[in-house]
């Protein structure tokens, strides 16, 4: 079995190049042109789409207060926590009763993966998914840095790009290999592989371990440059203004519409992002509650058991969730995407380990949506990223990390 | 060998109606292998029967978190104080003391010993669901949260730290940039986010991924255009871009940027770069890609700390390398300066004078002459308390509307008042906590009430109120609510960050005692008279907050109430009660010693009792530690239970070393301490430690 999937995704491989070849395209007009690659990534991701192929995970700190979050079955009626996914409710399926399987603070490197090292989900998702495309993961963030990381890469952890402009510039930038003539950065990135390579022959095992992570970022982007183009047409960069916590909102909208272009443009497969940090040290100074967020959660709300500040604190989460949902709907790739939010905890005063509020959404008619029927205590963020890998046929690609092994009861179709 | 004893205690608790039991037995004694019949005598009293007792224990004692984790394979990602206040807080209690069966974990003893038998007996009647994995993480865990410091019996020995790269943080690459190529805006903001260890930023352990790659290479080439726009003044002068110039950028230029002389490899590489040969004869196109790979290099972006093999220096060992003047020069600037070594500095490099300790100091004392070693010395303060990110504790505008305004002017305080106490060779340790000056500019002085200050300038200003790292303005409103105060934040960062004390992260489900207190007490929270003190008094006072609150937490934290959420000093609080600020520290030494405390009334008099108290003092010199060498005394990253180790030689080492940088700074100054930095042996002498 693994064996016929892992050559599903060789046959991609080789269809990518036979599309290329029949529409009589040569390797210097793929460096020259800023749409080409994209584009016939595009005709191949159309002629292939059958089921989801992209990966989204959108992480919010601090669970929720479970009474105050769940809708009922059918998704008509609302708690004001999850009020704002209203909007998206056809595209969603909210999790039961689902158990974690590690819950608190300080959890985040372990939320998208079963080990401290190794890759978490979005980057092996990226490794399964993104072989054709230009970037194998995206991870963004709106101020998310410095209380941990969400993304770990062959067990090095990966910032959040926290910075809209930054991500943008990256993704849809003038990376390219240029006019069909040789990159200069090519002759840079020759020169620091000399570097990295003589380092590598000074240096004991660990500081080794780190300079092959140098190495394959080094090869990586030299594959980019030989390989195409990593931009994609869509229109002027943003307008920028400053990052600070009264612009959260603008920017973690910035940082949706981005994963969304990067998804429809093909740039990658694979993307998270992270709507905060996991310390809960960050604020909305734009709502009523102006303090910190992690405040809204513990002691804010004075004793008051509707958790009035929590409960406005994590709506607006919610909707910067539902945004990103919904923008992915509007770009055309929701049903092509297998969407999981995830959290570390239930109920986020207690820090508890039940009733994870935990959603899945998109993935056309892989999964089922409009719907809050399935899940169990024995099932965990883990379980819920490994059904969407299912989903995404990649389970039983050898370079999966195998996450969990049971699916969600209930959840596919 | 020292000794060791484990009696598996196990206790149960039956919860109903507020009302519970425990029953308890022991296991054998395992270096007597006393029979269970025997142990259950042990006391002088009948433990009940151990079927008895695993009846009623799965109820209580939360096995599922290790069924739920293929700990057994090592892949389980729970850390050692998980585990620990999951499985093993229910019987030996939840700070090792003995817990209900009596069995206190909080005194030192064989560590090798203690994780063998967690693996083979531990938890009781289930020890397949803890294999060593697990185990080691219990033992470490209860080792580095309960035990008691302990230093090596030996400190003679050579006391060797690692051979490393570390990468540049931003701040230091902006720095740098700044001084080699006079970048006059933000260039590093481009750059991915550095890592956080601790309370610092710290690349030690960060590897660069393609993401990071990619941005060192975009803020590398805009840096070049930038530098090229200005025909690369101030970093190179030529007359004319031709091959004279090419050479002038390979022999003078290159070798700041690489903050060593390049070999030969090095130099034909880039010298074929500089000289337009890649870019169709095009030599300032040449110079600037040369510049722009340099910037993103391997050769830049790590700061090395390898050393190299001396056969010729007896005092080390014969796989010991010593750092090189160069790398010598690049350790001093950066960690006493956060920049790139200058002129003088590469010259001293040059000359190989800074591998002798006189030169070292000589050079230390030049570079603390510096303002950037004021700079230097305010951000490792701010990062330390948490000041620095004050943006991160808002407070109510309508409450305090002059707080936003002051966010700046606070932050500078705290890093004015340490810097003057590292840098000013007068001052000594006490004035870190327990100085009766401070420093103000106008918009601060106003805020204080300090009369007869002007201008935005700060000026050291002589208080009898305030003063120290502890009883100033942004130490208390960052870890203040955004009205009131917040006695818990206030206590929880005075012990961890001043007395480095682990203390324990709260429990799951502390809400549900919480909220019944809340309820029971409604009337009493409501009245006018109850103060804020009172408020956490009574809302803690629950299972199982009271576990930490009543002695670590809450004496602490209501001894600092006599200042308020924006840093005022005050006598009332919000509601118009007097202020009641006395306070007592409980384990003052060690968290496992809740029977010592002291009694202090209000901050100042706790800044007064810190600055004699041992622990204050190393704690200092271990986050010193940590910042200069991007490695913890103890630890590499304790969040990280699979993440790299110090081997235990290295660990002494570092416990050594904060010794001696302890005693430097106690018993002569803490100017003394970084004239001096660079001449340890934990800097100057490396090992290819095993991680």
């Amino acid at each position: 079995m693994k064996k016929r999937y892992k050559n599903v995704f060789d046959k991609s491989r080789r269809d990518l190049f036979k599309i290329i070849g029949s529409a009589g395209i040569s390797q210097g007009l793929l460096r020259a042109s800023p749409l080409v690659m994209g584009t016939m990534i595009s005709r191949l991701a159309d002629a292939q789409q059958t089921r989801p192929n992209k990966s989204v995970i959108i992480y919010i700190p601090d669970g929720c207060i479970p009474q105050q979050f769940f809708p009922n079955s059918n998704l008509t009626a609302w708690k004001p926590m999850s009020q704002p996914y209203q909007t998206v409710a056809s595209e969603c399926n909210f999790l039961k009763n689902m158990g974690h399987h590690r819950a608190g603070h300080g959890v985040i490197p372990t939320i998208i993966n079963n080990s401290w090292g190794g890759d978490s989900f979005d980057v092996n998702m990226g490794r399964i998914l993104s072989q054709n495309h230009p970037f194998a993961y995206v991870n963004l963030g709106v101020h998310s840095n410095g209380k941990g990381c969400l993304t770990k890469d062959n067990g090095h952890e990966v910032p959040f790009e926290d910075n809209p402009f930054n991500a943008f510039d990256r993704l849809f930038g003038n990376a390219s290999g240029g006019g069909g003539t040789r990159s200069p950065r090519l002759n840079i990135i020759d020169a620091h592989l000399d570097a990295v390579n003589a380092l590598k022959l000074k240096l004991g095992s660990h500081e080794r371990q780190r300079l092959e992570s140098h190495l394959s970022a080094i090869e990586d982007m030299q594959k980019r440059l030989n390989g195409g183009s990593s931009t994609c047409n869509v229109g002027s960069p943003p307008d920028k203004f400053a990052l600070g916590f009264e612009k959260f909102r603008e920017q973690a909208h910035l940082q949706s519409d981005i994963i969304a272009l990067a998804l429809r443009c093909n740039l990658t497969a694979s993307c998270s992002i992270a709507f905060g940090n996991e310390a809960a040290e960050f604020s909305f100074p734009y709502l009523n509650y102006k303090d910190v967020y992690h405040q809204s959660i513990h002691g804010g709300n004075n004793g008051d058991s509707s958790y009035p500040h929590f409960r406005e604190t994590r709506a607006h989460l919610s909707g910067l969730s539902a945004y990103l949902i919904n923008k992915l709907k509007n770009v055309g790739v929701l049903d092509s995407t297998i969407v999981c939010e995830v959290t570390d905890m239930g109920n986020g005063d207690a820090h508890s380990s039940n009733d994870i509020p935990l959603i899945m959404a998109g993935g056309g008619g892989a999964i089922h949506r409009k719907v809050s029927n399935a899940g169990g205590s024995s099932y965990t963020p883990l379980n819920q990223i490994h059904t969407a890998a299912v989903v995404l046929n990649a389970h039983q690609h050898s370079a999966y990390q195998k996450y969990a092994t049971e699916v969600i009861p209930g959840v596919l179709r | 060998m020292k000794a060791f004893y484990l009696f598996a205690w196990l206790g149960v608790y039956l919860f109903s109606i507020g009302e519970s039991f425990g029953v308890a037995f022991a296991d054998q004694d395992l270096r007597t292998s006393k029979t269970l019949s025997q142990v259950n005598h042990i006391d002088g009293h009948m433990r009940p029967d151990l079927g008895q007792f695993f009846q009623n224990s799965s109820s209580y004692h939360d096995f599922s978190i290790l069924e739920n984790m293929p700990l057994a394979d090592g892949n389980g990602s729970y850390t050692g104080g998980e585990i620990f206040s999951k499985v093993c807080a229910s019987c030996h209690g939840f700070d090792a003391s003995g817990g209900v069966l009596n069995i206190p974990l909080n005194t030192k003893r064989d560590l090798a010993a203690m994780i063998e038998i967690i693996e083979q007996r531990m938890p009781f009647g289930n020890p397949q669901n803890c294999d060593a994995t697990c185990a080691e993480r219990v033992g470490n865990y209860i080792a580095d949260t309960f035990w008691a410091e302990e230093l090596p019996e030996d400190c003679s020995m050579v006391k060797y730290g690692a051979r490393q790269l570390k990468i540049l943080t931003k701040s230091e690459y902006q720095n740098s940039v700044r001084d080699l190529i006079g970048i006059n805006y933000n260039v590093s903001e481009s750059l991915s986010a550095d890592n956080r260890v601790g309370y610092f930023t710290n690349n030690t352990f960060t590897s660069i991924v393609v993401a990071t790659y990619e941005a060192y290479l975009n803020v590398a080439e805009e840096v070049a255009a930038w530098s090229a726009d200005r025909n690369f003044s101030p970093l190179l002068n030529c007359q004319n871009f031709d091959q004279n110039c090419a050479n002038r950028f390979i022999n003078t230029a290159a070798p700041k940027i690489f903050r060593r002389t390049l070999n030969s490899r090095e130099r034909e590489i880039y010298t074929n770069m500089a000289n337009g040969t890649l870019t169709n004869g095009d030599v300032k196109a040449g110079l600037q890609l040369a510049l722009a790979g340099m910037l993103s290099s391997p050769q830049f972006l790590y700061r090395h700390e390898i050393g190299e093999l001396n056969r010729s220096n007896g005092e080390i060992d014969f796989n010991a390398y010593e750092l090189t003047s160069y790398e010598m020069a690049t350790w001093l600037s950066f960690s006493l300066t956060g920049s790139t070594p200058d002129a003088t500095a590469l010259q001293k490099a040059a000359n190989n004078e800074l591998r002798n300790p006189n030169n070292i100091r000589a050079e230390a004392r030049r570079l603390l002459n510096s303002p950037r070693a004021r700079s230097t010395m305010g951000n490792f303060v701010g990062n330390w308390l948490g000041t620095d990110q004050l943006e991160n504790t808002p407070k109510d505008s309508e409450k305090w509307p002059e707080f936003q305004q002051l966010i700046p002017h606070l932050k500078q305080e705290i890093r004015e008042n340490f810097a003057e106490v590292m840098l000013n060779r007068n001052e000594n340790f006490g004035s870190i906590y327990n100085a009766s000056w401070t420093y103000l500019n106008a918009p601060l002085a106003e805020h204080y009430g300090i009369s007869g200050i002007s201008g935005n300038e700060f000026r050291r200003v002589n208080v009898n109120d305030r003063g120290g790292i502890l009883a100033n303005g942004a130490f208390m409103s960052r870890w203040g609510e955004s009205i009131e105060t917040s006695p818990i934040r206030r206590s929880v960062r005075v012990r961890r960050r001043m007395l480095c004390e682990n203390q324990p992260n709260p429990p799951g489900n502390i809400a549900e005692g919480r909220e019944e207190q809340i309820k029971k007490h409604a009337e009493v929270l409501r009245d006018p008279r109850t103060t804020n003190r009172m408020k956490y008094a009574i809302i803690t006072d629950t299972q199982p907050c009271v576990n930490c609150h009543q002695e670590w937490i809450n004496p602490l934290g209501f001894g600092m109430e006599d200042f308020n959420t924006v840093g005022k000093i005050r006598f009332a609080d919000l509601r118009g009660n007097t202020i009641d600020a006395s306070g007592i520290l409980y384990a003052p030494e060690n968290l496992s010693d809740r029977d010592v405390s002291i009694s202090f009334y209000g901050t100042r008099e706790l800044g007064a009792l810190f600055a004699n108290l041992p622990s204050a003092q190393s704690c200092v010199s271990k986050n010193l530690f940590r910042y200069m060498m991007g490695v913890g005394h103890d630890s590499i990253d304790n969040t990280n239970p699979l993440g790299p180790e110090l081997s235990s030689r290295e660990r002494d080492g570092y416990a050594c070393t904060v010794q001696q940088m302890t005693d430097t700074m106690v018993h002569q100054s803490p100017f003394e301490l970084l004239v001096n930095l660079g001449t340890l042996e934990t800097v100057r002498y490396r090992k290819n430690w095993v991680r």
